[in-house]
């Protein structure tokens, strides 16, 4: 990195950052993931492709009823089309509490 | 999110092209239309649930007849021929669709049973049925051990195991939503790989633009967020360019093999119905017996290493009840209750709840917990040790690692307690942990090869020899055998010089927020935890820390604390991440759902470090000698080690170390739920 140089106040926050953490390990990047940590970055479930979490979708309780009608993270969310199609019956709110809805245990 | 939204649609429109191209008869919609309300799944197909509904009429005798050729394994229950054959239908040779030709282990079938009924309808089993048809596959139709040793790290719900190894596309394509062991898990013939992946893409349709899409084909790359990674932009594109860029994507598909493809070949070939060791175990195979006593080693991590003894009995055929008798090296006693089925001769599947010892409800530790406990053990090829996982906790996560040895009542060794000798010292302890420790039990008993020698050996209990150790300044760094007698032994000791930095296990730590519900409700998902432990290392040989000959010492205690990871500007998500338990190490994260004091609603989410910090006493290393300089003539010469006049100063240092912990969403969907286990 030694021939950019930060310009303003955010790039010398983030070049700072880089410095202070040079080993830093980062999610993802390294070749052993925690099993459930989905691979797929689009955003992301548990981590967006940097390994964070800031660019996931806030909060997730947002994007629920997306992924679940469109039965985009098949293994993190309960699929409207095959497995669970009465998942969102029972609950109005899910943004209030999903875990007073059915919980799809098969 | 409209960008994602797009997205998506696309996506599932593809899909839909796809199935549509490739329908094997497993999609719901059209199944149901076939068999009307009520029905079976379809029933009244006369070529079983796998096969292509719009394949053309006179391709089906040639068909039909290649079936009817395939070798595979008959079934023999009549419960499960009973139950299964209005859609699995039975061929002459005893085969039934599908069932005849793959081979899983308990969790694979009872995978599959639980999607019949999820699925397809079936209801009409009792849990017994049930159980014992997961009992039946598994065995008949089960994996050998080999098999399940591979795939054992999914069947112990492993949080942390490393799949670093794998082939990329395998890791790609199965690995994105499961562990690869679940595949490993498996062994089918050629036609049956390929059907699982229409099974996959009539289940879980986005799969076909997600993990089995090749490399840089299909839709969007990583960070579709950022506009990042290689996939197209939809928002600058007009409606004739999209329509022109899923044409493209719709030829591309129908004209090659995807990477799902590559990777089912693969396994086809790696991983075929029938295999030598397959035939050899169906035919020698008997009952083994596990009646008896064992003895128990193993470690859960933030609570240390313990030690004890189970007893089986048997109840009924591959059915025992056991009582585990356990103590931690600080004393602590546990005894646990439970009972336990070996599946397929070799595997393990056992429940166990606490008799004596648990702390009430604290599901703080997986052995003290006073609720079921899960095992997970693989017998060994000899029958005298069973290995495997203790778990609890919402994912699972909470666990043990457990080794059983089982008593024949001569003298073994089980293990080692901390398990490292330092170089340059003389007098130092290790303690042994054996059962039948003759009483005569000498020095002369034990060998741990060139540069150790025992002094003394003393018996402590019933399962502990205490050894008093010299070590010279020379002896080799790294890890042996420790011989007792005429037995050359496995249980290995490691040796080192010097602690040179500390590790945090696991390295990439992981939770997600949850709710503790109290008392525990069975259908609020609570959190994952996670358990961390500081790890004092050694350089090794090379002289190189952070490389691969560098030496695991042990476990030491260490002093605990999480500090912001700053990735954006005003980071704030240790504040609400959750908190780490300064003198043990087990992070508890917070409660879930949306938090109204966080920007955005934010969940409790986040990266943060974890701090530790721990004392360890060590021997310190003389000051490196400078390096030559050219004019001192080449230094590639190796010197000769010279032994130093005095053994090394040892001293209290104080090392520190972070890393990174991912504290994240919870997943809404519970896969794995075992009732079927709850006997």
């Amino acid at each position: 990195m030694s021939h950019i140089v930060p310009v303003n106040r955010k790039a010398r926050l983030i070049a700072k950052l880089v410095l202070d953490a040079p080993d830093t390990a980062r999610a993802m990047s390294l070749p052993d993931p925690p099993f459930g940590c989905t691979t797929i970055f689009a955003p992301g479930w548990e981590a967006d492709s940097s390994g964070g979490t800031s660019n996931l979708c806030t909060p997730i309780e947002r994007d629920l009823y997306d992924c679940y009608h469109s039965c985009y993270w098949p293994a993190q969310v309960p699929d409207a089309l095959t497995n669970f199609p009465k998942w969102a019956n029972a609950c109005g709110a899910p943004v209030k509490d999903w875990t007073s809805t059915d919980l799809v245990f098969p | 999110m409209r960008a994602k939204a797009l997205l998506v649609l696309m996506t599932a429109a593809l899909a839909a092209v796809s199935l549509t191209a490739q329908d094997d008869g497993a999609n719901p919609r059209r199944g149901r239309r076939a068999r009307g309300e009520g029905a079976p799944p379809w029933a009244g197909r006369q070529d079983g649930a796998s096969r292509p509904t719009s394949a053309p009429t006179e391709s089906r005798p040639a068909e039909a007849e290649a079936r009817k050729s395939k070798r595979g394994i008959p079934v023999t229950d009549p419960l499960v021929i009973e139950k299964c054959q209005s859609c699995h239908k039975v061929d002459e040779n005893g085969h039934m669709t599908r069932i005849s030709y793959m081979r899983k282990g308990p969790e694979g079938w009872q995978q599959s049973l639980q999607r019949m009924g999820r699925i397809h309808g079936v209801t009409n089993l009792t849990l017994e049925d049930a159980k014992h048809i997961v009992a039946y596959l598994s065995n008949d139709h089960g994996l050998t051990r080999a098999e399940a040793q591979k795939a054992l790290y999914d069947a112990e719900r492993r949080v942390h195991y490393s799949e670093a190894g794998l082939d990329a596309d395998l890791k790609a394509t199965c690995g994105a939503c499961h562990s690869v062991g679940r595949a490993f898990a498996q062994q089918r013939d050629e036609e049956e790989w390929k059907i699982l992946k229409t099974t996959h893409m009539a289940m879980f349709p986005l799969v076909s633009g997600q993990a089995f899409r090749g490399e840089g084909r299909g839709m969007g790359g990583g960070g579709q967020g950022r506009g990042g990674g290689n996939g197209p932009d939809f928002s600058r594109m007009s409606e004739a360019e999209m329509e022109e860029f899923m044409e493209r994507q719709r030829a591309e598909q129908r004209n090659q093999p995807d990477r799902a493809d590559k990777v089912l070949e693969a396994l086809g070939k790696a991983q075929p119905l029938f295999s030598a060791d397959w035939e050899d175990w169906s035919v020698s195979r008997r009952e083994v017996p596990l009646t008896g006593s064992w003895s128990v080693t193993g470690h859960e991590a933030s609570r240390g290493d313990f030690l004890g003894t189970l007893t089986l009995t048997r109840t009924a055929k591959d059915t025992y009840t056991s009582r585990w008798d356990i103590a931690f090296a600080d004393g602590k006693r546990i005894v646990r209750d439970g009972q336990g089925v070996l599946y397929a001769g070799y595997s393990w599947r056992g429940r166990t709840k606490a008799v004596s010892g648990a702390v009430d409800g604290t599901r703080e530790l997986a052995l003290e917990e006073d609720g079921d406990l899960r095992e997970v053990l693989l017998l060994n090829e000899d029958w005298t040790s069973l290995s495997g996982r203790f778990f609890t906790g919402g994912y699972d996560e909470i666990g043990a690692d457990v080794t059983l040895t089982r008593n024949r009542g001569t003298p073994e060794v089980l293990g080692v307690e901390g398990g490292a000798l330092r170089t340059h010292a003389d007098g130092q302890s290790l303690t042994v942990l054996m059962h039948n420790i003759p009483d005569d039990v000498s020095s002369a008993d034990f060998h741990l090869g060139a540069g150790i020698n025992v002094v003394a050996a003393t018996k402590i209990d019933a399962q502990r020899v205490r050894l008093t150790v010299d070590v010279a300044w020379d002896a080799e760094l790294g890890v042996r055998r420790l011989a007792f007698r005429a037995s050359p032994g496995d249980k290995r000791v490691t040796i080192y010089d010097a602690i040179d930095y500390l590790r945090v296990e696991p390295g990439e730590g992981f939770a997600r927020v949850g709710r503790d519900g109290e008392p525990r409700d069975p259908d609020i998902r609570p959190e994952q935890r996670e358990r961390l432990e500081a790890v004092a290392m050694c350089r090794g040989k090379d002289g190189k820390p952070n490389t691969a000959d560098d030496l695991r010492v042990g476990v030491v205690p260490a002093r605990w604390s999480i500090a912001e990871m700053p990735v954006r500007e005003n980071d704030d998500d240790a504040a609400y991440v959750g908190t780490i338990d300064a003198t043990t190490g087990r992070f508890t994260p917070a409660m879930d759902g949306p938090n109204p004091n966080r920007k955005g609603n934010a969940n409790n989410i986040g990266d943060i470090f974890v701090i530790a910090e721990a004392d360890v006493v060590t021997a310190l290393r003389p000051a490196e000698p400078s390096k030559p300089t050219p004019e001192s003539g080449p230094a590639s010469k190796p010197t000769k080690k010279v032994k130093p006049e005095s053994p090394p100063v040892v001293a209290s240092r104080t090392f520190k170390v972070r890393s990174h912990l991912l504290v994240s969403v919870p997943i809404f969907v519970r896969w794995d739920r075992l009732e079927w286990e709850s006997r």
